[in-house]
């Protein structure tokens, strides 16, 4: 949405550019000389999240436009853990490569740790779904005697049209 | 010629703007991210309570004999009766599980018989058979393991006992409350 809203207004600002660039050719008699690149939108989206083994008050969600992946697990003991899946989907029409996941550890106070999953370098094809890649959640099993909490966890995945389109 | 200058200028200005409002496009158009956002609530669940507490033959109100356990069921409090030295009184209670993880147990905490102590009664704690106890999620100390009981003897060799406490000659009240954490299977 951000990418659209940039991408939007500097075309807003190129044109008022060009515009005044040929009104001042016209005016002043000046030439003006340009090219256009049309570069179609590259878009990735996030699809078919599923929690493993999901229980009561547990829940797995994304966002309408597809790039927000949003999860709320409870873990009742130490050993317990999670398994978020998750698929990557190039829905346009350029081949895009994953560049990384960049994910935040809670603090080793809460005994609880994160397994992200290794995406860089993974070559999307448009039309193309990734395969299923998970993050684990884990309350470490020797952490017993935490006291109860909500821990936050962030990550993100960059991606970024494949230089060598594809091949 | 300085017009000339001007005019070279502006498209000078003007073509690294081009350039860089074009490269700023293509940057957004073809770049992107994911996010990844999630809570993992650590709820433990881990939960014990005192119940069924008593004094052994039955609590005797009229000399102000009393057995309370606190709201939260973490904590009991019990005032006995001692008629004379070479008396004794047992208080007896049992520990329930009723959370949803394993737990163990620790001794007693928040003992104040510092003033008891001191007028020579003699207080036995079940602090040995509390510590590392092994209460299973949804099960009770009931036996083999309890009930738990807490001794409160007047011996003879402390005849003055009742002179020295302070709030009445014959009424001791104390306070304790259960510890424990989870148990993890090793």
């Amino acid at each position: 949405m951000k990418n659209r809203t940039l991408t939007l207004t500097l075309s807003l600002l190129l044109s008022l550019l060009i515009s005044s660039a040929a009104y001042a050719s016209l005016t002043r008699s000046l030439k003006f000389t340009g090219s256009v690149v049309s570069t179609p939108p590259l878009n990735l989206e996030l699809a078919n999240p599923v929690i493993g083994s999901m229980r009561q008050d547990e829940n797995i969600d994304l966002d309408p436009d597809k790039k927000n992946l949003s999860f709320h697990i409870i873990l009742t003991q130490p050993g317990d853990q999670r398994l978020i899946t998750f698929q990557v989907e190039n829905s346009s029409s350029l081949p895009a490569r994953l560049q990384n996941l960049t994910g935040q550890d809670p603090p080793s106070t809460t005994g609880v740790y994160v397994v992200w999953p290794e995406l860089d370098d993974v070559l999307l094809m448009p039309g193309a779904e990734s395969p299923e890649y998970s993050i684990l959640v884990i309350w470490d099993p020797s952490a017993f005697g935490a006291p109860a909490a909500d821990i936050t966890l962030h990550a993100s995945l960059q991606y970024t049209q494949d230089a060598e389109g594809g091949r | 010629m300085a017009t000339t200058t001007k005019r070279k200028n502006l498209y000078i200005v003007f073509g690294v703007l081009a350039i860089f409002l074009l490269s700023a496009i293509v940057y957004a158009a073809a770049t992107g991210t994911l996010f990844f956002n999630g809570t993992a609530r650590l709820n433990p669940d881990l939960l014990l309570e005192i119940e069924d507490a008593t004094i052994t033959g039955g609590i005797d109100t009229a000399n102000g004999e009393s057995c309370v356990i606190s709201g939260d069921k973490q904590t009991l409090t019990f005032t006995v009766y001692l008629e004379e030295p070479n008396t004794s009184r047992e208080v007896t209670f049992d520990i329930r599980n009723v959370g949803k993880v394993d737990a163990q147990l620790a001794p007693l905490l928040e003992v104040d018989d510092t003033e008891a102590l001191a007028a020579g009664l003699i207080i036995t704690w079940p602090d040995s058979d509390l510590e590392d106890l092994i209460i299973y999620a949804n099960t009770s100390s009931v036996a083999p393991e309890g009930p738990f009981s807490i001794v409160v003897e007047w011996p003879s060799t402390a005849p003055d006992a009742a002179s020295l406490l302070a709030e009445s000659d014959y009424e001791v009240t104390f306070s304790a409350s259960i510890d424990y954490m989870q148990y993890v299977t090793p």
